[in-house]
């Protein structure tokens, strides 16, 4: 697969190893916002979040080179824009009707994480990206790291008696954000995700309808 | 002594009349009852008399490749361990414990010297023989008197073709090769990809549940005639993003003009036993050449010669009656869980020998039509549940697979020949259904 090319807007210096890490409250403002972009359907808002290199990634295995494993969502940028134009556009029968989604958000933490730290060379190799998409190389310094525990409440409405529809499903998972910044500062606004990978408890269990984005 | 090797075990509830009137055959006739999809008791009589007779599908040989190890999974609705011993023999055993009933291993795959029941720790070889009983002289324990079973329930029949190994029940099934019949074909074909004709499974399979009836899926696989309405969706999508996202040329043809020639394409099958198989011809040779993986089908050519080759490199996927197909590069495999309940499981299986980019992929492709989130089976899945809903409209008693059924051409050997869009894949284990629901 092709690899990602370097975020182009980061700034050199800006993750010198003094730089303040990102406060819990601001990560957690950064997961608020992005969840609600995608529980109200703001799909291509959501997309925005992203670094052109960003990647959103729902393994079975996350162990795994893809290279050798499917993925349950392993979207580039264009997958993104491919899945959010199917979901707004086309009329498709696993989303007829729709499903409705709410994130529950907790256990939020804030780690920084240099390109040399084992365990996000190790998430990059499995990506088979290579350690260089970890930030913009004259940086040398940290990528976020938000973690949390995430509960997604699902249920389809229109004619709630029938089967299929009306029930409300959880889909539990813990959510891994790699965020890095696009612009200098430490407001949230500038916070793009260059990974969001998504570990579903469930993930080699059985899965139902996962045709939405979570 | 009990012997080891069990006769067919009996579903004691299932209805004992014949089932045949289910199915209603005649000329220009192809029409199927609403109670074979939706009845219990119809349920319970096919784990007897399907499930509990035919050849079912298990496993690759490759799954348990060493001495000791194991993979578990059902055989309609009793659950199986397939095994691997030190003489290289593969067995297929009840995972239960005969003593008081545990099942032995709840893992899903593994390696063991032995089976311990881990209720009261019985003692199994991987053959199923009983090896040891706990504190058997202990007081209160088993005098000689004790008729001692002789081990685990061990299937009688157990075969493979080209490392896909089905287990029976019933010691008196034909052999394996036979009872496939063209339905070998689909194995050949999808193997001889590889240049050395081997899969290789690394990826974990996609599992799915859906609201509906294990018949669904066995009529969907090889149903060209869905194709354009229910993944109206895919094909508009197909439209805009063609190969740029992952399709890795499973759906040719970027317009849906181009997809529905080419879907109309090829043959379907009915094939005795109950299998069935779509087949299109052969993809562009010429464009595959001059492509990025010129070489590797330079050296299929050079193997298989340029005609077997055209024939290997179009599309084809197959149903083998009862709980398998082939898509794609993939083994699907089913099990019945209840009349509305199905487990689907998808194993995406890579080429052994062909170029890493090549099964890659081939991986995103699965990815992007048959995973939870892909374009494409989340569909079908939706379909199967809104099937099952609608046919408790039981007002409605038949359901008609009569399409195209005037222009089959019926062999002596009972091989049927349909148009590419006929329902003949739909209506032949329908065919083998009737058969065996007939008796008893
Ligand atoms: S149930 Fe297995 S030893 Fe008793
Ligand atoms: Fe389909």
């Amino acid at each position: 697969m092709d690899k990602p090319t370097p975020v182009q807007t980061a700034q050199p210096g800006i993750f010198a190893a003094e730089a303040p890490t990102l406060s819990r409250q601001a990560a957690e403002d950064f997961l608020i916002h992005e969840a609600r972009l995608l529980d109200d359907w703001q799909l291509e808002a959501w997309n925005q979040l992203f670094t052109d290199d960003g990647i959103y990634w729902i393994p079975l295995d996350e162990t795994r080179p893809i290279g050798t494993s499917v993925s349950i969502v392993h979207d580039t940028a264009l997958g993104r824009e491919e899945r959010i134009f199917h979901l707004t556009r086309n009329s498709f029968p696993a989303q007829s009707p729709r499903s409705r989604t709410l994130h529950f958000i907790s256990n939020v933490s804030v780690t920084m994480a240099s390109a040399s730290s084992e365990a996000l060379k190790a998430t990059w190799g499995v990506l088979e990206c290579g350690t260089q998409a970890t930030g913009n190389p004259e940086a040398q310094g940290a990528d976020i790291i938000v973690r949390s525990n995430q509960i997604v409440h699902e249920m389809r409405a229109g004619d709630v008696r029938q089967r299929g529809l009306g029930e409300v499903r959880s889909i539990v998972m813990t959510v891994e954000h790699v965020l890095r910044r696009a612009a200098p500062g430490d407001g949230v606004e500038t916070l793009r995700i260059a990974l969001k990978k998504v570990l579903l408890i469930n993930r080699d269990s059985w899965l139902g309808n996962m045709t939405f984005l979570i | 002594m009990t012997s080891i090797a069990g006769t067919i075990p009996i579903v004691r509830s299932a209805p004992q009349e014949s089932l045949e009137h289910l199915v209603d055959q005649g000329p220009n006739r192809f029409r199927v009852h609403t109670r074979a999809y939706t009845d219990r008791a119809i349920f319970d009589a096919e784990m007897d008399r399907i499930f509990n007779r035919t050849w079912v599908f298990v496993g690759l040989e490759s799954e348990v490749a060493s001495p000791g190890d194991y993979k578990t999974t059902f055989i309609g609705l009793q659950p199986v361990i397939m095994t691997r011993t030190d003489d290289g023999r593969i067995h297929v055993l009840v995972n239960r414990c005969v003593h008081r009933g545990s099942v032995l291993a709840r893992e899903a795959r593994g390696n063991a010297c032995e089976l311990q029941c881990p209720y009261h720790g019985w003692l199994y070889g991987m053959d199923g023989t009983l090896t040891a009983v706990s504190e058997r002289r202990d007081p209160g324990g088993y005098s000689d008197a004790f008729d001692a079973p002789a081990g685990l329930f061990r299937l009688p029949r157990v075969e493979s073709y080209r490392g896909f190994v089905f287990a029976s029940f019933n010691a008196g099934v034909a052999p394996i090769s036979e009872a496939l019949g063209r339905a070998r074909v689909l194995i050949d074909r999808r193997l001889d990809m590889s240049p050395t004709g081997h899969i290789v499974l690394r990826s974990k399979p996609y599992i799915a549940r859906y609201q509906g009836n294990w018949k669904f899926i066995l009529e969907n696989i090889n149903d060209a005639y869905h194709f354009m309405h229910t993944h109206k969706g895919f094909v508009a999508l197909q439209a805009r993003y063609g190969d740029s996202t992952g399709d890795f040329g499973l759906h040719k043809g970027g317009s849906g003009t181009a997809m529905r020639a080419q879907r109309f394409r090829g043959n379907t099958w009915d094939i005795p036993g109950g299998h069935a198989q779509l087949e299109r011809p052969a993809l562009d040779l010429a464009q595959e050449l001059a492509g990025p993986f010129g070489d590797y089908y330079r050296q299929l050519i050079a193997l298989r010669g340029e005609e077997a080759m055209l024939d290997t490199a179009g599309k084809i996927s197959g149903t083998i009656f009862p709980n398998m197909g082939m898509i794609h590069q993939q083994i699907r495999v089913w099990r019945p869980i209840a009349p509305d309940l199905t487990e689907v499981e998808i194993y995406p299986y890579e080429l052994e020998g062909a170029p890493e980019a090549f099964n890659a992929g081939m991986l995103r492709s699965q990815e992007r039509f048959y995973g939870p989130s892909g374009y494409g089976m989340s569909d079908d899945i939706d379909i199967f549940a809104r099937n099952q809903q609608g046919l408790a409209g039981s007002a409605v008693e038949w359901l008609i697979l009569e399409r195209g059924i005037d222009s089959d051409e019926m062999g002596p050997d009972g091989l049927c020949r349909g148009l590419p869009s006929s329902e003949a894949p739909q209506r032949a284990p329908w065919r083998e259904w009737q058969k065996l629901m007939s008796r008893a």
